[in-house]
């Protein structure tokens, strides 16, 4: 293991390597700033230039690429309330009362801080667990899974502020509008109204985009201005910020957990883990009303968790050659051309790679903070910008986004849909987030419960880590209730 | 909206006289400066992808033409295919296809098919591979003899896939089918590595996946290739018996095993626009031929782990009119019925 890991060490630091690395870090980040392009669009742009380059330099060069991505997407989501890749949605909800209330520096200084502590969790977990890594994965079967998108789904209420009614009505909805197209398993086409797009289910990408970015873009246009930072200087906000990630490690490591194990499992999906990780920092907090108003817990713990995530994800793409995220799965496409191919003997094979891949992972996700720090005040002037000149840059920008995940126009016409969706929900108070995860997790849910009444009958509810599941639920369920009374009794 | 009506119409007459013109030219000198769109039914990054990716500056050598690569993500690519088969006649549209799950949503009534592959101009076959079925380690099975030994004894096997009609599922549909086992197909899986997870985890007895990806998943034997599903051995896993070798097939049996190996010939197939002149047929297959039979190219595409097994256009479209030629209604609706509810 030693050996692996110097000679690792000693890859990585190899000119093509270093290069690669140097490229693919502004192109990440970039992407990730961009609202609507993401991390899986990064991979695929990136993808034609690998061919040709040395193996782990071609590896290097994607992983950086996609790693970064919710880094410079925290930016957009915080100073623009916009995300800018979809797992930074949950970051706009206290991201962004933070930066009306003249915090802004401060949230994106944590924001980046909480990214790069989360991301060299996340490198850590995957080298921790490389050794034992196959009987981990091959716990989590599709009762498992099932289980643990359903935990998802009992944090439909925690997410963001507002009535927990409503929380659960904008769930309810999202999880309805995730029935369009193949069921999953019966392969019964549903509500497609003959309209082949709608075969294919709504797409995640115009989904964020409209819920989020349309009512920011039409509040700005009808005559409001993005908040200045008031107060201090940007520099000695973010550096606030970064404090007061140091000062709340315990929920920097539970919400980076939350990623890791989120990632590591290949069906539940990476976007759920910013969700899930805020809901429970809301759930376990003894004030959780301030959720949502606008704290910086409500900013860390989503970030940290997404960029961990990308660590656990890349665990079972290596073991078994199962992709763990949508963006693993192009990586794993590179690792072919590159003539590597990952599966139960890569790691036995090829353990430096392996090694060498988790280090760039480390590094780049601090990498990547320090150089978002440095152009935070640059970027901060954006909201020095007309509105006039701001709305129809940024509205291109963002169908632009649409349009290119899958080069189809009804995504452009669907983001503005979805865009009317988001502006109702503003309006009567119903939380977008929570649509969201519901959207995300309904099909997961629906999926493997099949699945895994088809394998095991009703009977799979007594597997172990089932029990173990349910009764974390019930814990998570009734926690805040409970420790309200308790504290309530001494008084 | 009236002028701009008329100028529409214009435009078509226009473009309408232009194309009879270009009729009397020869079809080389046609293609010469124009652009030709190679369609992929998938996004970026995937096989499909890389296919096409590798053969469109190559075509554009031979041809002249500019050659654009365009991702048409959607509906398993079904979507993709109904569009080229509706596009404008012109020869200028050419996709990539699957031909597994496009001959079987077309035998299975899809929702969304709107094309008949018999009617479709084939131009040629960049690749096809057989499919294997694997033996999950867990289940004790090392052999496709144990497993029909078993199911004659009233053992349910069941198998892993993905939808009823993309390839895992059918496969293992038409080996029940063919050799009277008792099975139960657990389909739903996102992947088909991840429906691979649930064969090595031991949820499923096996799979059944194309012969590279048996290969890949072989590697510890955590997964054992038990036999191929077709008359031919597989250049990768030369080792591994067809299912001809491996038992008895029943006589009423092979016939399943020969439909879905016929389908399986379709492969990763090259198809253009129905109603494209004859003569731009012609030489787009001809162009094709040339890129495919190339050394440099097939080396280059084999060291991408991107194989090539080129087949004419006239043979792919023999193939086709095969497979759709001679199916009276009541087999069609007992194939349905094996793939589609059967065993589920």
């Amino acid at each position: 293991m030693w050996d692996a890991l110097l000679s690792a060490g000693s890859q990585t630091l190899q000119p093509g390597v270093v290069w690669a690395v140097v490229c693919a870090l502004p192109v990440g980040l970039l992407f990730g700033l961009l609202p609507g392009l993401s991390g899986l669009t990064a991979m695929a742009v990136l993808i034609p230039f690998v061919y040709g380059m040395d193996g782990f330099a071609g590896l290097a060069f994607l992983l950086t690429a996609h790693a970064v991505v919710s880094t410079g997407g925290s930016v957009t989501a915080i100073l623009l309330g916009i995300p800018g890749s979809p797992p930074n949605a949950a970051t706009v909800v206290d991201g962004v009362p933070l930066r009306n209330a003249g915090f802004g520096g401060t949230a994106v200084g944590a924001a980046l801080t909480a990214s790069a502590v989360g991301g060299v969790f996340g490198a850590l977990v995957l080298l921790v667990l490389l050794p034992v890594l196959r009987p981990v994965i091959l716990m989590f079967g599709p009762p498992e899974t099932f289980l643990l998108s359903l935990m998802g789904l009992t944090f439909l209420a925690a997410v963001g502020a507002g009535s927990p009614a409503k929380g659960l009505f904008a769930g309810a909805f999202g999880i309805f509008i995730s029935f369009i197209g193949y069921e999953p398993v019966s392969g019964v086409p549903r509500y497609w109204f003959d309209y082949d797009y709608l075969l294919d289910g709504l797409r995640l990408i115009p989904l964020a985009l409209g819920l989020f970015a349309i009512p920011e873009l039409v509040a700005l246009a009808s005559g409001g201005s993005l908040e200045q930072s008031k107060g201090d200087l940007p520099g000695k906000q973010l550096f606030d910020g970064c404090k007061a990630v140091f000062s709340r490690m315990g929920l920097v490591l539970r919400s980076s957990a939350i990623g890791s194990i989120i990632g590591i499992i290949p069906g539940v999906g990476g976007e759920t883990a910013p969700f899930v990780a805020y809901a429970a920092a809301r759930q376990s907090d003894k004030n959780p009303e301030r959720y949502g108003t606008g704290i910086i817990e409500g900013v860390i713990a989503p970030e940290a968790s997404n960029n961990a995530k990308e660590g656990g994800a890349l665990v079972p793409t290596l073991v078994f050659g199962v992709p763990g995220s949508s963006g693993m799965a192009l990586l794993l496409g590179a690792f072919l051309v590159l003539g590597l191919q990952p599966g139960p003997n890569f790691l036995r094979d090829h353990l430096d790679i392996g090694l060498g891949l988790v280090l760039i992972l480390a590094v780049v996700n601090v990498l990547a903070a320090g150089l978002m720090l440095a152009l935070t005040p640059l970027l901060a002037r954006v909201v020095n910008v007309p509105p006039r000149l701001l709305v129809p840059f940024l509205l291109t920008l963002a169908l632009l986004g649409a349009y290119s995940t899958e080069n189809n126009m009804q995504d452009v016409l669907f983001t503005f849909v979805f865009g009317a969706v988001g502006l109702a929900c503003v309006r009567f108070g119903f939380n977008r987030a929570a649509l969201l995860l519901g959207f995300v997790l309904g099909p997961a849910v629906e999926r493997y419960l099949e699945i895994a009444l088809n394998i095991y009958g009703p009977a799979f509810i007594v597997r172990p880590i089932c029990l173990i599941l349910i009764a974390l639920m019930v814990i998570a369920l009734a926690a805040p209730k409970l420790t309200a009374r308790l504290r309530r009794r001494p008084a | 909206m009236k002028p701009i009506s008329a100028l529409i119409a214009a435009a078509f007459l226009a473009g309408s006289s232009l194309t009879a013109a270009a009729a009397d030219e020869s079809a080389a000198d046609y293609y010469k400066n124009e652009t030709i769109h190679l369609i992929v039914g998938t996004g970026p990054g995937g096989g499909f992808d890389q296919y096409a990716r590798l053969l469109a500056p190559e075509l554009g050598k031979v041809t002249g033409a500019t050659v654009v690569v365009e991702n048409r993500p959607g509906g398993g690519g079904i979507t993709a295919i109904n569009q080229v088969a509706s596009a404008e006649a012109d020869g200028l549209s050419v996709m990539l296809i699957n031909g597994v799950p496009a001959a079987l949503g077309q035998i299975t009534d899809a929702p969304a098919v709107r094309f008949k592959l018999q009617d479709l101009p084939f131009l040629g076959r960049v690749a096809a591979e057989p499919w294997v079925l694997l033996a999950s380690k867990e289940s004790g099975y090392t052999s496709l003899k144990d497993m029909v030994a078993a199911g004659k004894d009233g053992k349910t096997l069941s198998f892993s896939g993905l939808g009823r009609v993309d390839g895992p599922t059918d496969t293992a549909a038409v080996v029940c089918e063919s050799l009277q086992l008792k099975c139960n197909l657990v389909v739903g899986f996102k992947g088909s590595s991840e429906a691979s997870l649930a064969a090595i985890r031991g949820d499923v007895t096996g799979m059944a996946v194309t012969d590279r990806s048996a290969r890949d998943y072989s590697q510890d034997g955590s997964l054992v290739p038990i036999a191929v599903i077709g008359h031919k051995h597989s250049k990768l896993l030369p080792d591994v018996p067809t299912i001809f070798e491996a038992v008895d097939v029943p006589q009423d049996g092979a016939f399943w095993i020969d439909f879905r190996a016929s389908i399986v010939d379709i492969g990763r197939a090259l198809i253009t626009t129905p109603g494209t002149p004859d003569d731009r047929i012609e030489y787009l297959r001809g162009a094709f031929e040339k890129v495919l039979s190339d050394p440099e190219l097939v080396k280059t595409a084999e060291d991408r782990g991107l194989p090539i097994d080129y087949a004419s256009g006239a043979d792919v479209q023999a193939t086709v009119d095969k497979i759709f030629g001679n199916l009276p209604e009541d087999k069609l609706s007992e194939i349905r019925n094996v793939l589609l509810s059967k065993y589920f």
